[in-house]
């Protein structure tokens, strides 16, 4: 925040769609933000608003052939050699080879089924490092070994032998955690890192994560639906709804200060321990994305309604320092932001 | 708020509860082992209770569950339920009776895309309940279907649909009206509201929370969602392989825990409230293997206060000193100062 001038990630009018029997889902319409290095950046939203797309979209893995990013720009500013525009790359191609891995990596919500059962967790991780940093096996393995030790996982040396299923949920998922740093990314996407996880165990990866993160100074982009891991980790909050970003804002910002009816809804329908007021949750249910009402997606559902909501999609309008809301009920008091969201 | 303890009388009484599922190996599929699933457990609920049962993945909450409803055979221990003005042992029911016995105790599952049959309309699956239990004429059936709905907040026209045509949160308002064909007194949870969105989550348990008052309902709250259970439950209960480790009143739970791992249970809450002072207690390890249990407290690998006794000597739940309804399994419980919930600043 402090820093505007350095970017490690910018995105822009992102829009990747999704051709399917029933119509085009707009998966990502439209998003825009940017993340600083060494900085966590959060984005959140319930199933279906785009937020695990969002992330596919910047490792350019976008579920072929239905799924393509159809506009915007990904351009990551990592490398030593220059920026670079991601969605200009083949998503097969050598470069993008080059950039996923060691700039950046991607960790998942169910260790089990992005480790491969038939090698073993040290093969798994040796993989990249062979393969970016050009090691020998053994050196390879080595590698293994110390990035088990440094996620915590006890008796390493044996552990680099040993297959997925021989291993419990939570050191799975450290092991992917080893596997997706083992080449020092400047950039971790983590999908739902913690949501399989039991909430000691989510407790353990959560600090795992942040001491990682001091360690190496990666930026992370934490993708989830719980508010409540997004408090524990997040610098900065974007909030997702359909495909499009309704608020972001500091952390502080939209936890204290919401401002879109939506993320003030989602705070509502949380539980506070200690509160025994009735919870207030958001009427009706997400629309359907292949009909998509008009003007904001949000007014079927929001309180504040007004006419103006059913007939114009409402742009982000900024509601504080570094803090802005795609709401009209914003529109008089403050002035139209088009700078990008920045982190 | 809370039905008074002493005054309601009890609808729910477990005792000694135990379930043991064998481990076959070989070709000629020999018993080598037993996954303690629960392992001597003792909870009551009264009249009006709502009861949460927390614990991590593996720790026997949803198969305590099942054996109360029935879907389990217990291995050993009672399961007494009020029928008629007077506790009966539900494992040993004669046919009759425990058929009564099922439509007193009702159950909602995690995962409404899969407990509502896809090839029955909402018509056939909330009548269902009553068909196999042959009461009533279809069109009475159809009308007590229409009710219950209503109860839910749905409509009656949604009976000619089909489950794929709902979102999650109506699906799961469909499954919970089929609970209540019945009229049932107890109502088993388990993680009822997990797979929800939050915006939708936060309309089930309010649901929950109106049809309590509404029916007079008791829920037996399985979760593994703490702030949800804290939210919804009147008392709470502590599972940790197979075992009760602590029950108390919500309030007591989550302000002066009198157990190591409930308290380190409730230092690992995620909050969102990003300035929350935090002190996380560290468990080492993972939970142990539950066929084969450690000896003594079966926490005491992972519990900071571990001491000689805690190895050797497995602790019984026992009640607080000075408390009513408070009961905890730790050696040093009495000695020990936890830290509960907070939700101070920095």
């Amino acid at each position: 925040m402090n820093d505007n001038s350095k970017r490690l990630l910018d995105v822009q009018g992102l829009k990747t769609y999704f051709q399917t029997e029933q119509g085009t889902v707009r998966a990502v319409d439209d998003m825009s933000f940017w993340v600083a290095p060494g900085r966590t950046l959060g984005i959140v939203g319930e199933s279906g608003c785009g937020k695990s797309i969002t992330a596919l979209s910047i490792m350019h893995m976008v579920p072929q052939p239905r799924g393509r990013i159809v506009g915007g720009s990904i351009t990551y500013y990592g490398r030593e050699e220059g920026p670079v525009e991601i969605t200009a790359l083949k998503p097969h191609g050598p470069a993008m080879r080059e950039l996923r891995g060691r700039h950046m990596a991607m960790i998942f919500q169910e260790p089990m089924t992005s480790l491969t059962p038939v090698y073993t967790i040290g093969q798994q991780i040796m993989e990249a490092v062979v393969h970016h940093e050009g090691l020998d096996k053994q050196a390879g393995k080595e590698r293994a070994v110390a990035m088990l030790e440094k996620v915590g996982i006890s008796a390493p040396r044996q552990r680099v032998d040993e297959y997925p299923y021989q291993l419990s949920g939570g050191m799975r998922q450290r092991a992917m955690i080893a596997m997706a740093l083992s080449c020092s990314p400047q950039l971790l996407l983590a999908d739902e890192p913690t949501t399989a996880l039991d909430v000691t165990i989510q407790a353990q990866i959560i600090d795992l994560l942040l001491d990682l993160q001091q360690d190496l100074g990666m930026a992370i982009i934490l993708i989830t639906h719980d508010l409540g891991v997004i408090g524990e980790m997040a610098e900065r909050v974007l909030v997702m709804y359909m495909g499009k970003v309704v608020e972001f804002g500091s952390a502080d910002a939209v936890f204290y200060r919401a401002k879109h009816p939506y993320t003030v809804g989602l705070l509502a329908s949380i539980p506070q321990i200690g509160e025994d007021k009735r919870l207030v949750s958001i009427e009706g249910s997400v629309p359907s994305p292949y009909n998509l009402p008009r003007g904001c997606y949000f007014h079927t559902r929001c309180p504040h309604v007004m006419p103006r909501c059913r007939e114009d999609e409402p742009p982000s309008f900024a509601v504080g320092e570094g803090h802005e809301a795609k709401c009209w009920l914003f529109a008089e008091k403050e002035g139209e932001v088009h700078a990008p969201v920045s982190n | 708020m809370h039905p008074s303890p002493t005054e309601t009388p009890l609808l729910l009484d477990v005792t000694g509860l135990k379930k043991h599922f064998p481990i076959k190996k070989g070709v000629l599929r020999r018993v080598v082992g037993h996954v303690r699933a629960v392992d001597g457990m003792d909870f009551y609920l009264r009249d009006g209770e709502t009861l949460g049962v927390v614990g991590e993945s593996g720790c026997g909450k949803t198969t305590a569950g099942r054996c109360v409803i029935g879907l389990l055979e217990p291995t050993d221990g009672q399961v007494r339920f009020r029928m008629n003005g007077e506790m009966r042992d539900t494992t040993v029911l004669p046919f009759r009776e425990r058929k009564q016995f099922s439509r007193h105790v009702q159950m909602i599952f995690q995962d409404p895309f899969s407990s509502l049959s896809p090839r029955m309309n909402v018509r056939a699956i909330v009548t269902e309940p009553l068909k196999v239990h042959r009461i009533g004429t279809p069109q009475e059936r159809t009308e007590r279907a229409a009710d219950v709905l209503a109860t839910v907040k749905l409509d009656r026209r949604v009976m000619e649909r089909y489950p794929n045509e709902f979102s999650g949160g109506q699906r799961q308002r469909i499954a919970v009206a089929r609970s209540l064909v019945f009229n049932p007194e107890l109502i088993i949870c388990d993680e009822a509201v997990s797979a929800l969105d939050v915006s939708v989550q936060a309309q089930v348990i309010n649901l929950l929370i109106d049809l309590r008052a509404e029916l007079d309902l008791t829920y037996l709250f399985i979760a593994h969602d703490l702030s949800v259970v804290e939210h919804i439950s009147h008392r709470v209960l502590v599972m940790y392989l197979g075992k009760a480790v602590e029950t108390a009143g919500k309030r007591d739970i989550f302000q002066t825990p009198k157990h190591p791992y409930t308290a380190a249970l409730l230092s690992a809450i995620p909050a969102a409230d990003p300035q929350r002072e935090r002190s996380r207690i560290h468990l080492e390890g993972s939970v142990p293997d539950p066929s084969q249990p450690p000896p003594g407290c079966s926490f005491h690998p992972r519990c900071e206060y571990a001491e000689t006794r805690c190895r050797e000597i497995e602790p019984m739940l026992e009640p607080v000193d000075g408390e009513s309804d408070r009961w905890v399994a730790c050696h040093r419980a009495a000695e020990l100062t936890l830290e509960g919930y907070s939700r101070e600043r920095r």
